[in-house]
């Protein structure tokens, strides 16, 4: 078994699965206006690992946005398909993959949820631990 | 700000699927009526609220 081979068997076959911790920020724009809870390399929060599973893509976005439509936002930088894992889960609480607004535009690739309430609380600090499955 | 939508045939093809403008790739889980066919009206409103989550600068 190659070494890539082993990577994959060990995370349980798919390099999207894995886990992260978000240590909780938030920013109020008022120009906008808009509200975030959660991390962006933007306004601040932070997670740790800063690669999402065994992609080694960065992180751009683990947050829920109070803005003209209230979303749960997953960013990463790269280009990845809409497929190789199920649900992302923050907090205990599910988010299914196809149930997600997907999109990319060649430097990121975001993942949407909308309608649905703020998972990673407004205690700034506080942490979320965020699972792909 | 759509520059192309294919909407789903079937409840099985699931996405509505396009570009936008700034050539940003779209999928979208589609709205559908009760007879299985796609609700374009409604999906047109789900691919709304991803442009207007894409334009929260951050």
């Amino acid at each position: 078994m190659t070494g890539i081979m082993c990577a994959l068997a060990g995370s349980g076959g798919s390099p999207y699965t894995g886990s992260a911790t978000v240590t909780v920020g938030s920013y109020t724009d008022p120009s906008v206006p808009y509200t975030y809870w959660g991390f962006t390399t933007a306004l601040g929060g932070s997670v740790a690992p800063a690669t999402w599973a065994s992609t080694g893509a960065n992180f751009t976005q683990l947050a829920w946005f109070d803005a003209s439509v209230d979303f749960v936002s997953f960013v990463v930088a790269g280009v990845f398909p809409n497929e190789g894992w199920e649900t992302m889960t923050v907090g205990g609480v599910p988010f299914t993959r196809t149930s997600a607004n997907y999109s990319t535009n060649g430097t990121n690739t975001v993942w949407n949820w909308f309608s649905f309430s703020n998972p990673y609380g407004t205690t700034i600090g506080a942490t979320r631990e965020v699972v792909w499955s | 700000m759509v520059l192309t939508i294919h909407y789903p045939a079937n409840e099985a093809e699931w996405y509505a699927k396009g570009t936008l403008e700034d050539g940003t790739y779209f999928e979208v889980p589609a709205v559908f009526n009760p007879d299985g066919t796609c609700d374009t009206a409604a999906t047109d409103t789900a691919v709304q609220q991803l442009i207007l989550a894409l334009n929260v600068k951050s």
